[in-house]
């Protein structure tokens, strides 16, 4: 008879978690879930480790402690003014330089409250200028696309990964966002020109709709666009005015590369294949197998790996409308490649194949 | 996200609508696992207690503008991170001045065990402590902080799914140690 709970097999060993008594018994819901991705044998395993693992909880305080603590915190909030009231509280400016009030010696505890209420009020004021002035940044996290609402009513469908930066309170002075990824953006019609920045161009629009890819990580590194309505003025210098502009009509793409002075002319784009990303599909022409590894590992967070070197540099078209798993993604890219593809715990990986 | 309604939430609610009974109960119930937590991120004994002070501070003063319908579990491990993350951002900085390393700083063990399963005990905490920093964290938090994956994605700023990929490598790092140990500890 085996006894799973280990505890009674080595009783000198493994008394039982008096830190959090009656939790030996069931696993969080969460846990639970993950671990029926294991085998049984294995989940056994992993859920005995989950259970151990308990013993390595940090000491807990004392009640006494944790009252005292209480006590001290009651203090202090009844200390903190509730709106920012305007005490003298200069005795610690925020600035290093400032002179120290010298004129007398208040009683240590005084000293230390003035200090703590300074200390409060920079915070606050601290606080709202960096809350007025702070980028706004809207993050697609990996395996998840999202949609960013402007203040203007524009909207950015961001891929998996993707970053969208931009300042809310300079917003007034002109519409500019920074893009690190890809995004398909719907422009409201304004006075003021829509910016998009990229880590090495700029697309500047009225109103219209478009795709802009962007990633600095890609092997080949290059931002392209994709317009879909409207017009468009596509640079590589911030302000995308100048004779080295390029403006695409519907249906139009261009690009440029990290070290082009200015974009590719436009060509016609199958636009479909260019928003694919959209519904859950991917479009490659023409790309380093690195670069489709990559999207693939930010589309559904999950890492995939090529090797070798002179594999993640091969060029391969590639175009699914829809892939539902980077396992079968990575599948047809081996099929495709005559490659080998293998799986560790999470992380997929391609190699080998014919040179 | 969460499935059951949380009593915490209910907690929660009522602090924010300035009931001092629910705050005593919300500080009972959370002060400990978030001192352990601030612990945990290799901080001074002083600086980790500071912290969740403040933490707590904050959510009873600043509370008409914090959204009720949130997670208080996120929110206050949140705000104890941040503040730990700006301490050893300000320290590290003083070092560099200093030029000086003060060597590795391991979290004080009070050597307050139960000699039985001592042994075994410091084991996994040394074994915890030896989890890449991250996945520690997320391992923590799910472990002793009872957080939910959704929970320690937004306290750590990362999607529910790395933080699933950090606890299930947890596990199976700790399991592996385990039968390193003493194959006889598991289940065959």
């Amino acid at each position: 008879m085996k006894d799973r709970s280990g505890q009674r097999r080595a009783p000198s060993e493994l008394p039982p978690d008096e830190g959090a008594p009656g939790e030996e018994e069931t696993l969080p819901e969460h846990v639970r879930q993950l671990l029926e991705d294991y085998p049984e044998a294995e989940r056994r395993k992993l859920r005995h480790a989950w259970k151990l693992a308990g013993q390595g909880r940090p000491e807990t305080p004392a009640a006494e402690t944790t009252e005292t603590a209480l006590k001290e915190i009651k203090r202090r909030a009844e200390e903190t003014p509730a709106p920012p009231a305007r005490t003298n509280a200069g005795e610690r400016g925020p600035e290093p330089g400032r002179a120290e009030d010298k004129r007398h010696r208040k009683p240590a505890r005084f000293r230390w409250r003035l200090a703590a209420a300074a200390l409060v009020l920079c915070t606050l004021t601290g606080g709202l200028a960096w809350w007025v002035l702070r980028p706004a940044e809207v993050v697609a996290p990996a395996g998840q696309s999202r949609v960013a609402v402007l203040p203007d009513g524009s909207t950015a469908e961001l891929s998996g990964g993707t970053e969208l930066t931009y300042y809310r309170y300079f917003w007034r002075e002109g519409r500019r966002v920074h893009l690190q990824g890809e995004a398909f953006f719907e422009v409201t019609k304004g006075e003021a020109p829509f910016l998009v920045d990229t880590f090495n161009a700029t697309v500047r629009v009225l109103g219209t709709t478009f795709n802009v890819r962007a990633w600095p990580t890609d092997m080949t590194p290059d931002t392209r666009v994709t317009l879909v309505q409207g017009r468009l003025a596509f640079s590589a210098d911030p302000s995308a005015r100048g004779d080295r502009t390029v403006v695409l009509s519907p249906g139009e793409a261009s690009r440029v590369g990290a070290s082009d002075r200015a974009p590719a002319a436009p060509s016609p784009a199958d636009t479909g294949r260019a928003l694919t990303w959209r519904r859950g599909g991917v479009a490659f022409s023409d790309q380093p197998l690195g670069t489709i590894a990559d999207e693939i590992q930010r589309r559904f967070d999950v890492p995939v790996r090529v090797e070798p070197g002179s594999l993640r540099r091969r060029r391969v078209t590639f175009y699914r409308r829809k892939v539902s798993s980077a396992q079968e993604a990575t599948e047809d890219l081996c099929d495709y490649l005559r490659a080998e593809c293998t799986r560790r715990g999470d992380t997929l990986r391609i190699s080998g194949g014919p040179r | 996200m969460s499935s059951t309604p949380n009593p915490l939430d209910e907690i929660f609610q009522a602090v924010l609508g300035g009931d001092e009974d629910a705050f005593d109960a919300l500080f009972r119930r959370l002060h400990a696992p978030l001192l352990g937590y601030a612990r945990s991120l290799r901080a001074e004994q002083g600086e980790a207690a500071d912290a969740v002070q403040n933490a707590f501070v904050r959510l009873w003063t600043q509370r008409e503008t914090f959204d009720a319908s949130g997670s208080v579990r996120a929110l206050l491990y949140t705000m104890v991170r941040n503040d730990m993350l700006s301490r050893k951002r300000k320290e590290s900085r003083r070092r560099e001045l200093r030029g000086a390393h003060a060597g590795p700083e391991k979290g004080p063990r009070t050597p307050s065990e139960h000699a039985a399963g001592r042994a075994l005990r410091q084991r996994v905490q040394k074994w915890i402590a030896a989890l890449p920093e991250r996945r520690q964290e997320a391992f923590r938090l799910s472990r002793f902080a009872d957080l939910t994956h959704e929970e320690i994605a937004r306290v750590m700023d990362i999607s529910p799914r790395t933080v699933e990929t950090h606890i299930r490598l947890a596990l199976e790092d700790l399991r592996e140690r385990l039968t390193a140990y003493d194959p006889d500890l598991l289940p065959s």
